[in-house]
């Protein structure tokens, strides 16, 4: 007689350290291997986009950095700030552009700093998530002097940027990325060439390329499926056009691609930093904009890629001084969808590791 | 499927060149962690010594005092309530045109977002940021900051000086 | 045939509701419970475990007090990832009426004594999500006491470890001894 053995219900989170946020997972194990994954969301559904159309579109800059990922603020305001500038047509100057670029590649640095600690963590390297918040922590005083905020800075405006960079700070983001460069092999020392780390990432939670188009993932998951595809360079903003970088893809699509791709793309985003540095021009950085702005009647949809993949914004105006419609396409949720076909079949140790390399934000999940 | 299902075996290394990977992994790890141990330290021990707040950290509001007139610049145009987007500010005034004389003037900082919209509005510069962050309380109604408290909250000198100063 | 252990209730044996008086009227009683009481509390203060829950952006700047540069494992303060083993709970971020059923079973589940420490604006009354909203809890303190807020959007770490000063402050004032003594003198004589 056959041994028979039961399904296990195995429920993960929503306080789990390493759920990365209020996500529940229900798991359905047979023995030690992952027969299903169901993610639960909506633990952190804070009805943003209801509220954005309750709020002027200056208000609504104050309101992306928290409702959705907030992880990388920047790139929420860039999402933001791009779909009214194109609806109204309205002319960013040069200077503005250079530092929106700088900017937000600095915020995916600190963004994909945050993912490393974590994921360190997951896979029980402390020590790369102390160094990682050591390097993130000079990122964060640069943020400060510019912008006056650490995590949410509300420094984008409709038509530039709030103000001009500080005094000394171009000197100090050169001496940053330096600094960066000089650390990074010191991940390669920690993880990259880490037997144990090999041994949980390695050939652990593939996405084939066709599943990845499939389930709509984007950004570093699709990437190290094999999709190169980059909104940078797919649909060029700002001064991505006009400055050197390649987009790094990997074809295994396990963790350890992942994990790789967002360790190049740190190296590629201090090269961006570096030529817009170097090419910084002077002049104005913000155009004459109204407080109460009146967006002409129309829609529009802007993209752009956040540090966590493809990230959109459409939006309807009906020519009031507030919007009348904004859908914001999440990468995370959809990533997210990847997540079951990524875990089955996998023990259940693997689970985690799977869970972050995927680097979700629960924020940019439920919105 | 089922070779999705055994995903840890190895068959190509064998064991012993396995151990020794490890230990060299460990070996370079603990290297580099050793080398971490000499250098600078990072660590601020807070409440002794304390960091330099950036002049245009978000931190508290304040209405500072203008010493010509011994009383803030608020001219009373409520573009600082129009904008928040919390709606956290309340004014309230008496009088008419040049006579008119502020009441109210209520900020719940347990609302507000910091996001420095009403900074950037006033014409005045009567509202401003305060370098200043150290605000925990038991009750929370003591986060209702009203006039007076705003006036006390404006700072006569910085408040973060040094980047390593040694309370005395 | 062997004689059955009696049983007696725990009341009889210690009388605790008589215990206090007791306490208090013996020479010098009382100031020696109240320095026991500021040892024990000394104690407790220095060591506080707080649970690791983050919801929101609050809880990335609580990894930040945890990490390197702010170091809170200087003064005792680690973080544990069950609540069995935690003094104190950090509600960092927005509280969706979804998770605080949770929440609230996170805070039963934590044992005596038990503190909260509300991080942010969102925490402490909805901030930002107080208005035009379905879905967000109007304040963590319709479902669990709140001891110390802690405002910021998100706060420094400085500024949580400021509040985590002013919990300590809380806890070396406490009459920890006296209330436990009275509270289990209470149930000895309800049971």
């Amino acid at each position: 007689m056959a041994l028979r053995t039961e399904e296990l219900m195995l429920n993960m989170g929503p306080q789990h350290p390493s759920t990365h946020g209020v996500l529940r997972m229900v798991v359905t194990l047979d023995g030690e291997n992952v027969v299903d994954v169901q993610p639960d969301i909506g633990y952190l559904h804070s009805s943003v986009e209801k509220m954005m159309e309750n709020r002027t579109y200056l208000q609504n800059i104050a309101l992306v950095d928290r409702g959705m990922d907030y992880l990388s603020a920047m790139a929420n305001e860039e999402v933001w700030v791009l779909a009214c500038e194109r609806l109204g047509k309205i002319e960013v100057p040069e200077r503005a552009r250079y530092i929106r670029t700088i900017m937000l590649e600095l915020q995916r640095i600190s963004s994909h700093l945050i993912w490393l600690g974590t994921f360190g963590i997951d896979l029980g390297a402390f020590t790369a998530f102390l160094w990682a918040m050591r390097e993130r922590e000079r990122i964060m005083d640069l943020f400060e002097s510019a912008t006056g905020g650490r995590l949410h800075h509300v420094y984008f405006r409709i038509g530039g940027v709030f103000e001009d960079l500080p005094e000394g700070w171009t000197d100090r983001c050169e001496e940053f990325c330096d600094y960066f460069l000089d650390r990074l092999p010191e991940y390669d020392e920690l993880l990259t060439g880490n037997p144990i780390f090999l041994a949980r990432t390695q050939g652990v939670g593939v996405l084939p390329l066709d599943t990845a188009i499939a389930m709509g993932a984007s950004g570093p998951v699709a990437r190290a499926s094999g999709l190169a595809y980059d909104v940078r360079k797919a649909h060029p903003y700002e001064v991505y056009e006009r400055v050197e970088f390649d987009i790094p893809v990997r074809s295994e699509g396990d963790c350890y691609a992942r994990y790789l791709v967002r360790l190049e793309e740190m190296r590629q985003s201090v090269r961006i930093i570096r030529q817009c540095l170097e090419r910084l021009p002077a002049g104005e950085i913000r155009s004459k904009v109204a407080v109460t702005l009146r967006l002409p009647k129309g829609e529009v949809y802007a993209r752009t890629e956040s540090p966590r993949g493809d990230l959109g914004i459409y939006l309807v105006s009906d020519g009031a001084d507030r919007p009348y419609r904004v859908k914001i396409r999440a990468p995370a949720f959809s990533n997210l969808y990847a997540l079951t076909e990524m875990m089955r079949g996998w023990k259940v140790a693997d689970v985690i590791a799977i869970l972050g390399s995927i680097d979700i934000v629960l924020s940019d999940v439920d919105r | 499927m089922s070779a999705q299902m055994m995903p840890h075996s190895d068959g190509r290394r064998s064991r012993m060149v396995r151990i020794v990977a490890g230990m060299v992994g460990l070996v370079v790890g603990l290297k580099s962690t050793l080398r971490a141990m000499f250098e600078p330290k990072v660590t601020v021990s807070y409440p002794l010594q304390k960091l330099n707040v950036s002049p245009r950290w978000h931190g508290l509001l304040a209405l500072p005092i203008d010493p010509e007139t011994d009383n803030d610049k608020c001219i009373i145009c409520f573009q600082c309530e129009r904008v928040c987007p919390d709606r956290c500010i309340h004014i309230e005034a008496t009088g008419k045109a040049k006579d008119r004389l502020l009441t109210r003037f209520d900020i719940e900082m347990d609302k507000c977002c910091y996001c420095g919209l009403c900074v950037e509005v006033c014409p005045t510069e009567a509202i401003v940021f305060v370098p200043h962050y150290e605000a925990s309380t038991y009750n929370r109604a003591n986060l209702l900051y009203d006039l007076d408290d705003l006036h006390r909250a404006a700072p006569k000198e910085p408040i973060a000086t040094g980047v390593v100063k040694v309370r005395q | 045939m062997p004689t059955e252990p009696q049983y007696v209730p725990r009341s009889q044996v210690l009388p605790l509701d008589k215990a206090l008086e007791v306490i208090d009227a013996l020479p010098g009683g009382g100031v020696i419970l109240t320095k026991v009481e500021e040892v024990l509390n000394w104690g407790r203060a220095a060591s506080i475990w707080p649970l690791t829950f983050g919801l929101a952006c609050c809880a990335i700047e609580m990894m930040q007090a945890y990490a390197t540069r702010f170091d809170m494992d200087r003064m005792g303060i680690i973080p544990r990832a069950t609540p069995r083993q935690a003094d104190c709970i950090i509600v960092a971020g927005r509280a969706t009426i979804k998770i605080a059923p949770i929440v609230r079973r996170l805070w039963e589940q934590m044992p005596e004594p038990k503190y909260v420490i509300s991080m942010g604006s969102c925490a402490t009354c909805g901030g930002p999500f107080y208005y035009d909203n379905y879905s967000i809890l109007k304040g963590i303190d319709q479902v669990i006491p709140v001891d110390v807020y802690v405002p910021g959007c998100p706060p420094r770490p400085e500024a949580l470890i400021e509040g985590f000063l002013k919990l300590q402050d809380k806890i070396k004032k406490e009459p920890f001894l006296r209330r436990r003594i009275a509270r289990a003198a209470a149930a000895a004589t309800q049971a």
